[in-house]
């Protein structure tokens, strides 16, 4: 099971180059774009994207391809336009008007579009590919130079390199994609020809992050195993797999190729099961010459009944252990402790669940009770403490101790989150006789201003993180150049505040604000308050509320650990179920002749294929979307979508 | 008995050499049109993320960048002590040599008239780890000042003697340099003779002469090549303590031109060394010093299997990366061709 390794791309260059760039990357047909704004780095650009000037052009063609019963498709189309573009377009809806009038003429007519039929669909080839491009500007930020960043899978990158090689004037850049947090990788999913169909179910749940595991191979063994289980029948098996085949083949149904897969599962379990085509006793020769007195698994006989339900219990508390186990090695591949060791599908929740299995099935079995204190202290109530209080302790393990320093300096200890109304900033910064900045200096700058006491500024700390203190400082406007000359070498990070923003103190603290804490400015009356000790920043809605809800949470999270492990018996359920049907059609059989007979039990089972694989299909998908993907899979991913030309 | 802490800590600075910047790093890098790029790439894409947490972008300044790309040195250095058994010659070495740079640029500044500016050029990172008070060195406005600031250190006897005459002439910074230096560097050896055994002793201590035979071969290039000095001169600006070079070639190469120098160093330089024009060949003797260093470091890197050896080497590949990443932020404040930029990089 595997996520294809990406490649992220970035692409800079001379704006007389970004259009050659952005026609490259079209057709490489495996570049996906960004927007290069997300990047802080490269967010001071503008985006590139202007009216479409092909835009006009390529309705007149299409239009035109309409009327003239063109069917519109690529054609090879030689080089694109060198010169100016408007001259271009000018002749391109010369040769669309000329087209339009010569048809009209009937004598000239077929001759005519017999030949033109070629340069006009090369044409539309040649403007779509334009216009198409031109619209990937809204992915890319000019300033002096262009910004254009992607991603494209790694086995790509050689081709891709080489495609846009030759467009003069920009550097391309490739690395593995991954490191950057601010982007998310797109995910192709790359499995062999056995497991790729069931790809169909894992996106229709959602697609996996980059850092996330690709499911397909873990679906399609637990898919093919639950559904063969449910629907064990030989006969009928093969020709859900026959039918699947040929609907693939024939229809390109994408489904097909996983009926192919589960009718052969079934087939098998028919063998198990003694039953070919509802007929329970065929394969009792084949048992006796392999020196079975009987078949392995006797459905419908009532002491087989309660073995079979227990082994689906069975199965369910081993599919959901496993499930555990992924979500771990997700959790430990993601850093997440919160995930991997605290949640209910992490260890406490592994410990917990299989201590009471194991404890379950060794009084059942054995006879023998485990329900000690030390297992009681150490297997039950220590995991389900840990999920009780998962979240605060995560938050917890990653609290940044903000040192000594603030605790022995009085403004930064008061300044360790923005308090709204400390200051009056616009009397500050409106002031006809002093000079105030905001910014940010290090934290390591400020330990230095102790060397300017003498010197003639006051600062105020508003906010302080680990290594800077966003603060304001101000000074006489005699003073100005000297003390600005000071917080330069100091490296104080200077940030302007709009005019727009020193109308009143309320829209300068917003703004300040935003700056801080990368908030969008408050809404008036809307509750502000920031965590100011170690108890707020680990309750963040209150203790309180805190035991309350989680307390809640842990019914749900108990019960459901006892409905998914129940919700397995389902599959013996069906297993029987399906013997059932048969056996009802059988005895209807009996009622006729021959011939009704054979018509009975022949329109019997296809009436049991249909609804019961139906059935049985959407209940295996039911186990595998919420009994399994539920505790590991979060499908928060997005697709791999290249851009490409859509002739 | 089976040196756990020894094998954690190879096992530790191995991990880390692999999140190092390799040559697709660097050849990002060198594409980025301005420093807040560059600090955007570090802080994404490099194991230098934590260090840049809180860095802006669009803020940056280069002097703060460069001084978190230091620090982050030292961080990784001090973590990495915990699990050395004997930290004594880690902390001789790396920290001796930040210490000394510190007073020499005091010193540089008292002897300009600006102690001032020391105090912006000061790394507060190092105060909790210096041997002396870098806050009351901050302070001192004379030599006397400063000496009673190194009093309680082992510096003082040492710096002592480069006390300037009370007629107002300044303090002679090389020849302070060069006694500061060599201190370090017997004491460093004095603790690998005393502290270690066998081929540990013999790697530490061939580490170590390197340094100072490319020091030496450095000074005699650079006072040779540029400033013409006579051979007493030169004699006076090398560390006395013995290297691998044995005295007998010391001498012979301060008969000898510039140049025989430094082939000296390219012939220290594992492998192909960087190849410069014949004009400016000696512009870029301290570029070829750093390849030769570096190519030592990795071997004994890579091969060792004791821990004082791997770690001694990685802090000195740390060192290498922290110099590579400061001329690239410097290179692109001040628009530097990459191509140049990329010359002065030991990859």
């Amino acid at each position: 099971m595997a996520i294809e390794k990406m490649t992220f791309i970035d692409i800079n260059g001379r704006v007389d180059s970004l259009n050659g760039t952005l026609i490259r990357c079209l057709q490489s047909g495996v570049f996906q774009p960004e927007d290069a704004s997300k990047l802080s780095e490269y967010s001071i650009g503008k985006q590139a994207l202007l009216r479409n000037p092909y835009s006009a052009l390529l309705q007149r063609i299409t239009e035109t391809a309409a009327q003239l019963n063109f069917p519109l498709g690529y054609r090879e189309f030689g080089g694109l336009p060198t010169g100016n573009r408007k001259a271009f377009i000018k002749e391109s809806d010369s040769f669309v008007s000329e087209m339009l009038e010569r048809r009209a003429a009937p004598e000239e007519a077929e001759d005519f579009l017999q030949s033109a039929r070629d340069p006009f669909l090369q044409l539309y080839s040649k403007v779509k590919l334009l216009h198409d491009a031109h619209n990937l500007r809204r992915y890319v930020t000019v300033k002096e130079t262009f910004h254009l960043v992607g991603f494209i899978p790694t086995r790509d990158k050689e081709a891709f390199l080489k495609l846009v090689g030759d467009i003069p004037d920009i550097v391309v850049s490739a690395r593995p994609a991954g490191g950057d947090p601010r982007l998310e990788v797109p995910v192709r999913l790359r499995n062999n020809a056995f497991t790729r169909p069931f790809e169909m179910f894992v996106n229709m749940y959602g697609s996996p992050a980059y850092n996330d595991i690709d499911p397909t191979s873990f679906v399609c063994c637990t898919y093919c195993l639950l559904f063969g289980m449910m629907f064990g029948d030989v006969g009928q098996g093969l020709v859900v797999s026959l039918l699947g085949f040929l609907l693939w083949k024939l229809r390109r149904v994408q489904l097909g190729q996983i009926m192919a897969r589960v009718g052969v599962v079934g087939a098998f379990f028919g063998v198990l099961y003694g039953s070919v085509f509802g007929f329970e006793d065929a394969l009792d020769p084949l048992y006796h010459a392999l020196g079975f007195a009987e078949k392995p698994v006797s459905v419908m006989d009532s002491a087989t009944t309660t073995g079979l339900l227990l082994t689906t219990v069975a199965m369910g508390v081993v599919l959901i252990l496993t499930v555990m186990l992924l979500n771990i090695c997700i959790g430990v591949k993601q850093r997440s402790l919160e995930r991997s060791l605290f949640s209910q599908n992490g260890v406490a929740g592994l410990v917990f669940y299989a201590s009471v299995i194991v404890a379950v099935v060794s009084m059942l079995l054995f006879g023998k009770s485990l329900f000690s204190a030390p297992f009681v202290l150490l297997c039950l109530v220590l995991p389900l403490v840990a999920i009780f209080f998962r979240e605060p302790l995560h938050r917890l393990l990653y609290l940044r101790s903000k040192g000594a320093r603030i605790s022995s300096d009085e403004d930064l200890k008061s300044s360790f989150t923005f308090k709204e109304g400390g200051l009056n900033i616009l009397d500050v910064f409106s002031s006809h006789y002093v000079t105030s900045r905001f910014g940010r200096i290090p934290t390591d700058s400020y330990n230095k201003l102790v060397f300017y006491e003498d010197e003639p500024f006051v600062l105020h700390p508003i906010k302080t993180d680990q290594d800077y203190i966003w603060c304001l400082y101000a000074a006489a406007k005699v003073h100005e150049d000297k003390m600005d000359a000071i917080f330069r070498d100091l490296r104080f990070e200077r940030v302007y505040i709009p005019d727009e923003f020193l109308s009143s103190n309320e829209a300068a603290q917003g703004f300040i604000r935003k700056c801080v804490e990368g908030e969008p400015l408050p809404v008036a009356g809307a509750r502000q308050s920031k965590p100011t000790t170690m108890l707020q920043y680990i309750f963040p809605d209150g203790v309180g509320s805190f035991f309350i809800e989680s307390f809640f949470e842990m019914f749900e999270v108990l019960l459901s650990f006892i409905t998914n492990t129940v919700s397995f018996l389902r599959i013996g359920g069906f297993v029987m179920v399906h013997a059932g049907l048969m056996s009802v059609v059988f005895s209807i059989s009996g009622m006729f002749g021959p011939v009704g007979a054979v018509v009975t039990i022949a329109v019997g089972n296809l009436f049991v294929m249909g609804m019961e694989g139906l059935l049985v299909g959407i209940q295996a998908l039911r186990l595998e979307f919420y009994e399994m993907f539920g505790r590991f899979f979060d499908g928060a991913g997005t697709r791999f979508e290249p851009v490409r030309v859509n002739y | 008995m089976l040196d756990y802490s020894g094998n954690a800590a190879i096992a530790k600075v191995r991990a880390l050499y692999g999140k190092r910047l390799k040559a697709e790093d660097y050849n990002a890098l060198l594409q980025k049109k301005n420093v807040g790029e560059v600090a955007g790439y570090l802080k994404n894409d490099t194991y230098y993320a934590p260090a840049l947490e809180e860095v802006k972008e669009e803020l940056i300044h280069r002097e703060q960048l460069e001084y978190l790309v230091r620090r982050f040195g030292l961080d990784t250095y001090v973590r990495l002590l915990k699990y050395s058994r004997n930290d004594n010659l880690f902390f001789r070495l790396h920290l001796m040599e930040r210490e000394i740079a510190q007073i020499l640029l005091a010193i540089r500044y008292l002897n300009a008239g600006s102690m001032e500016r020391y105090v912006i050029s000061m790394p507060e990172y190092l105060t909790d780890h210096t041997s002396f008070n870098l806050y009351a060195l901050a302070k001192a406005t004379t030599f006397d000042e400063l000496l009673n600031v190194l009093e309680p250190s082992e510096y003082y006897r040492i710096v002592g003697p480069f006390r300037p005459p009370d007629d107002g002439k300044t303090a002679d910074i090389t020849g302070c340099e060069t006694a500061l230096l060599g201190y370090s560097y017997q004491k460093s050896l004095e603790i690998v003779q005393k502290d270690y055994r066998g081929k540990t002793r013999r790697d530490l201590t061939e580490l170590l002469h390197t340094r100072i035979d490319l020091h030496n071969l450095s000074v005699i290039v650079r006072l040779k090549h540029f400033f013409n000095a006579d051979i007493p001169v030169i004699r006076e600006r090398l560390i006395k303590v013995r290297g691998k070079i044995p005295p007998r070639e010391y001498g012979a190469l301060l008969q000898s031109g510039a140049s025989a120098s430094l082939e000296r160093i390219r012939g220290m330089v594992r492998g192909e060394p960087p190849r410069f024009s014949e004009a400016d060949k000696f512009n870029w003797v301290g570029v070829l010093s750093t390849t030769a260093k570096q190519g030592l470091t990795l071997r004994k890197f890579r091969s060792s299997q004791q821990a004082p050896v791997t770690l001694l080497s990685y802090i000195s590949l740390l060192e290498i990366e922290a110099g590579n990443i400061v001329n690239i932020i410097e290179g692109t404040r001040y628009s530097v061709p990459a191509e140049e930029i990329r010359k002065l990089l030991v990859i």
